[in-house]
């Protein structure tokens, strides 16, 4: 169930970087996720509430998240600019990617958390319990990895 | 944000931690943290929703991680922060929040929580809300918790 939730939250990511900043993305098949991964460097990390309860982790470079904050802002952005565009990013593809969720199986009243961003060079992220699956966003400015984990089965 | 709302996540301290086998809980400093801030390097992070929004985060070193799961776990010893260690911290952390957000429903403000995110890592900065957070210094016999609360309501 999870793998299917994650196309929407993908397709979301694909098409509101073409919106947002004009880029040609691809997102590649979901796979399943370990309970630990390591970070890139900049982790944005949405939690979600409801029947099924989970959180959304998208997961980048420091460099590709500068980037790509200045092809959607249209210049280059300092620091706190990059969180929130970053944050905000996050939160609109969540925001679909959930909406669609709750759309398709009414009663779920799945709800968001809102951002929460880390960043370090050697960030372990890890969801305890949680079964998650990734899927990875090619960018032309880097690689995007989103993913959605979920308490309870598949 | 408003620091009454703070008040709820310490109090569930002061009342599960004896629970867990902690025998020594104060309360110790209070400050304002900016937006981004460097932060102690294992964090677990709770999302909350529906009349509060907001995330709460538990910072400690990897010493205090590991003494913190030994306690949690009878004393038994905690050598690496491994699986089970990550496990209790993750489950501490899930059980302050909703002992946290039971105080708040009984005070008129309805809160759901998300599953808990552990972060770990080396000199990592941390931003969990757009607004101001504040942090709330714990003091334990397995060494400090610092409650970095930020609450956009």
């Amino acid at each position: 169930m999870s793998a299917n939730y994650l196309e929407y939250f993908a397709a979301s990511m694909v098409e509101n970087l073409s919106e947002m900043a004009g880029m040609e993305a691809q997102s590649n098949p979901p796979a399943p996720q370990e309970t630990a991964f390591a970070s890139k460097g900049f982790a944005v990390i949405i939690g979600i509430t409801g029947k099924r309860a989970g959180r959304v982790i998208l997961d980048t470079r420091e460099e590709t998240a500068r980037k790509l904050s200045a092809a959607i802002n249209g210049e280059e952005c300092d620091e706190e600019f990059v969180l929130d565009t970053m944050a905000e990013l996050t939160n609109i593809v969540s925001g679909n990617g959930i909406t669609t969720v709750n759309n398709n199986n009414p009663g779920m009243g799945m709800m968001l958390t809102p951002p929460s961003i880390f960043i370090g060079s050697e960030l372990t992220l890890v969801s305890p319990k949680l079964n998650a699956e990734v899927v990875t966003v090619t960018t032309p400015v880097g690689e995007i990895l989103l993913s959605i984990g979920f308490e309870g089965g598949k | 944000m408003d620091a009454a709302l703070a008040s709820p996540f310490i109090k569930a301290f002061f009342e599960l931690l004896p629970q867990m086998g902690f025998q020594q809980v104060k309360r110790g400093n209070l400050k304002v943290s900016e937006k981004m801030t460097a932060c102690l390097d294992v964090i677990a992070v709770v999302g909350l929703s529906e009349k509060l929004r907001g995330n709460v985060a538990y910072a400690m070193s990897q010493e205090t991680a590991k003494k913190f799961a030994s306690v949690m776990m009878m004393g038994m010893p905690v050598e690496q922060l491994d699986e089970m260690a990550q496990s209790a911290i993750s489950e501490a952390s899930n059980m302050l929040t909703a002992n946290a957000a039971i105080t708040l429903e009984s005070q008129g403000f309805r809160v759901n929580i998300s599953p808990p995110t552990l972060v770990i890592g080396k000199g990592v900065r941390v931003r969990i809300s757009s607004v101001q957070s504040l942090v709330v210094e714990i003091l334990t016999e397995a060494g400090v918790v610092d409650v970095i609360i930020g609450i956009e309501a």
